[in-house]
């Protein structure tokens, strides 16, 4: 069992049940909603949250899943994955606000 | 004895840890990888058409309740951090805790559709369904057919279970040593779990925080 708790495993499971929690309150409803009344950070948050996940993504897949253990392929599907699908959500997130915020 | 023992299982897992080895059969990558595929394209034509109506889709986020969604995102990574947990521990071929953590593992599992069934069911009675609008629409495909997931996620984490309790008991009365074809099972149910638990990281932010 101290074997077990000393795992680099488990100090990751540490760190994203923290980024869980930071996204929950920067997400919530007495932070984000605010901001987007004010009009200014929200868009800037939103993008944070969607990079956290990808990030969290990541550490899943390499620790969670021993992808970092894997064979080159296997690494470079994972990064591929997680780089194609994160850029084009960020971007197609900038894309779609509405024109008077962007003017902002 | 018992040094002897410590000593190989400690080869073994230092084996285990600076090997290049493809976690489970190749056979369940095609499949996680088909499976992230889908849910990629899910991803990106919800951020598409969010982007067409935006007002809509913060309407209705507005809806949800954000706890639902962040207590389910802690129990899926406290469930997968179980499942890694005995599968090390299993490695160790000193299978003792394995069961126990796939226990564990089966119960986070459990809690997540608990919180989904209370959810869906607050959201039904408030006149709230698939047909209401295109977020909502979005919200019950997606969440629906990662619910699927979960349940056939379920079923894998049982037999393994039932694996490790097997394991645990041949310990008992011989070698115990772990077979080859065991542990190949063992891991490509545990890396079919941790994508269970990866798309619900991005669906988390994507549905219930981005304003």
């Amino acid at each position: 069992m101290p074997t077990l708790l000393r795992n680099p495993v488990t100090a990751v499971w540490f760190l994203l049940m923290l980024a869980t929690c930071l996204s929950w309150s920067l997400g919530s409803d007495h932070g984000l909603s605010q901001d987007a009344d004010g009009g200014s950070d929200y868009r800037y948050l939103s993008t944070g949250l969607i990079l956290i996940a990808f990030i969290k993504v990541r550490i899943v897949m390499r620790y969670f899943m021993e992808v970092r253990k894997a064979p080159l392929a296997l690494r470079l599907i994972c990064d591929g994955w997680v780089l194609l699908v994160c850029s084009v959500i960020i971007y197609l997130y900038w894309l779609g606000l509405p024109p008077v915020l962007m003017t902002l | 004895m018992n040094a002897t023992v410590s000593g190989e299982s400690a080869l073994v897992q230092t084996e285990y840890h600076t090997k290049i080895h493809v976690p489970g059969e190749v056979g369940i990558w095609v499949f996680i990888f088909g499976d992230m595929l889908i849910f990629g394209v899910f991803f990106i034509v919800f951020i598409f058409y969010r982007g067409l109506n935006p007002e809509l889709f913060l309407q209705s986020q507005a809806m949800l309740n954000q706890n639902y969604g962040a207590i389910n995102t802690l129990f899926l990574l406290a469930s997968s951090w179980f499942v890694a947990m005995a599968v090390e521990d299993m490695r160790s071929k000193q299978v003792r805790l394995a069961p126990v953590f796939f226990a564990l593992a089966i119960f986070c599992g459990a809690g997540f559709g608990m919180v989904k069934i209370i959810e869906y069911s607050e959201k039904i009675n408030a006149g709230i369904t698939i047909t209401s609008n295109d977020f909502f629409m979005y919200y019950y495909i997606f969440t629906g057919l990662h619910f699927l997931h979960v349940l056939i996620g379920m079923g894998v984490l049982v037999f393994l279970w039932l694996k490790a309790r097997a394991a645990a008991k041949n310990k008992m009365t011989r070698a115990g040593d772990i077979i080859e074809k065991d542990m190949v099972l063992i891991e490509s149910g545990a890396s079919y779990w941790h994508m269970v638990d990866l798309l619900w990281i991005v669906l988390f932010p994507l549905l219930y925080l981005i304003k």
